[in-house]
C-alpha cells in the first residue's frame, strides 16, 4: 500500500512539473506575451533536470527493475536538479530585492515567477528527504492495472514532449545567436 | 546555446526511458547539468549591486 503510494508520489512531483513548465509558464509566455529572461530559461532546465529523477524512477518501476541503488539515483537526480535550480532563483531574487525594484515580469499571489521557482525548488528538497527517510516504506512498486500503468507512459510522454516544446520556443527566441539577450523584447528567430 | 542544453536534456529523457544502462542515464544527466551550469555561469557576470 504504502509502495504504490510512493510509486503516485513521484507521479505527482512530475505532474506538478509538467504543469509549472507546460501550463503557468507557457500561459506567461504566449497568453500574456512575456519573454522569458536567460535565468528564467535556466530555471526551466533545473526544473527538468529534477524531473529527470521522477522520470528514471517511474520507468524503472514500470519495467519492474527499480531497485534500492535505482531509487536512490532517482532521487539524486532529483536533489541535484533542485539544487541548480534554487541557486538561479536565488541569483535572480537577490538581483531584484532592492526596495523600489519592480522585478522581472508579471506576479503570482504576489509573487514573481522566479521566486515561486524557489518555492518548488525547496518542496522537492523537502519531499525527496521524506522519501529518503521512509524510503524502505515508500519505495515505488507500480501498479499492475493496465489503465494506470498507460496513465503513467502517458504522462512521462507528456513530459517529453514538454521538453521538446520548451527546445523549440527557446530557438524561436534565440535564433541563431549563442545566448539570450538579458531583457528580450522579440522573438530572434523571426527578425 | 539554451537551445543545445534543451537538446542534451530532451537526449537524456529519451535514454532513460529507452536504456536499461545506469551508467549511461548517470553520464547523460551530468552532461546536461554541468552544461546548464556553465550557462549560469555565464550569465553571472557581475557582482549583486546590493547598497542598503
Amino acid at each position: 500500500m504504502l509502495q504504490k503510494l510512493g510509486f503516485w508520489a513521484v507521479v505527482a512531483f512530475l505532474v506538478a512539473y509538467i504543469g509549472v513548465l507546460s501550463g503557468a509558464m507557457f500561459y506567461f509566455q504566449f497568453g500574456l506575451g512575456e519573454f522569458p529572461c536567460p535565468l528564467c530559461i535556466t530555471q526551466r532546465m533545473g526544473m527538468m533536470l529534477s524531473s529527470l529523477g521522477a522520470v528514471y524512477i517511474l520507468v524503472q518501476a514500470l519495467r519492474g527493475s527499480l531497485d534500492s541503488a535505482k531509487f536512490m539515483t532517482g532521487l539524486g537526480f532529483a536533489v541535484l536538479g533542485a539544487l541548480i535550480g534554487a541557486s538561479m532563483s536565488i541569483r535572480q531574487i537577490l538581483l531584484h530585492i532592492m526596495p523600489g525594484d519592480p522585478g522581472y515580469g508579471g506576479a503570482v499571489l504576489g509573487l514573481h515567477l522566479y521566486s515561486w521557482a524557489l518555492v518548488s525548488f525547496v518542496v522537492v528538497l523537502v519531499f525527496v528527504g521524506l522519501l529518503l527517510m521512509f524510503a524502505k516504506e515508500f519505495m515505488p512498486v507500480a501498479p499492475v492495472a493496465k489503465w494506470a500503468r498507460t496513465l503513467t507512459w502517458v504522462i512521462i510522454w507528456v513530459f517529453v514532449f514538454t521538453v521538446a516544446a520548451n527546445m523549440v520556443v527557446v530557438f524561436a527566441e534565440e535564433g541563431f545567436n549563442w545566448y539570450l539577450p538579458d531583457n528580450p523584447t522579440s522573438y530572434q528567430l523571426f527578425g | 546555446m539554451d537551445t543545445i542544453i534543451f537538446g542534451l536534456i530532451l537526449a537524456s529523457v529519451l535514454i532513460i526511458i529507452f536504456s536499461q544502462k545506469r551508467w549511461l542515464a548517470v553520464l547523460s544527466f551530468g552532461v546536461a547539468a554541468i552544461s546548464s551550469l556553465l550557462l549560469f555561469l555565464h550569465h553571472v557576470t557581475s557582482v549583486l549591486p546590493l547598497e542598503f
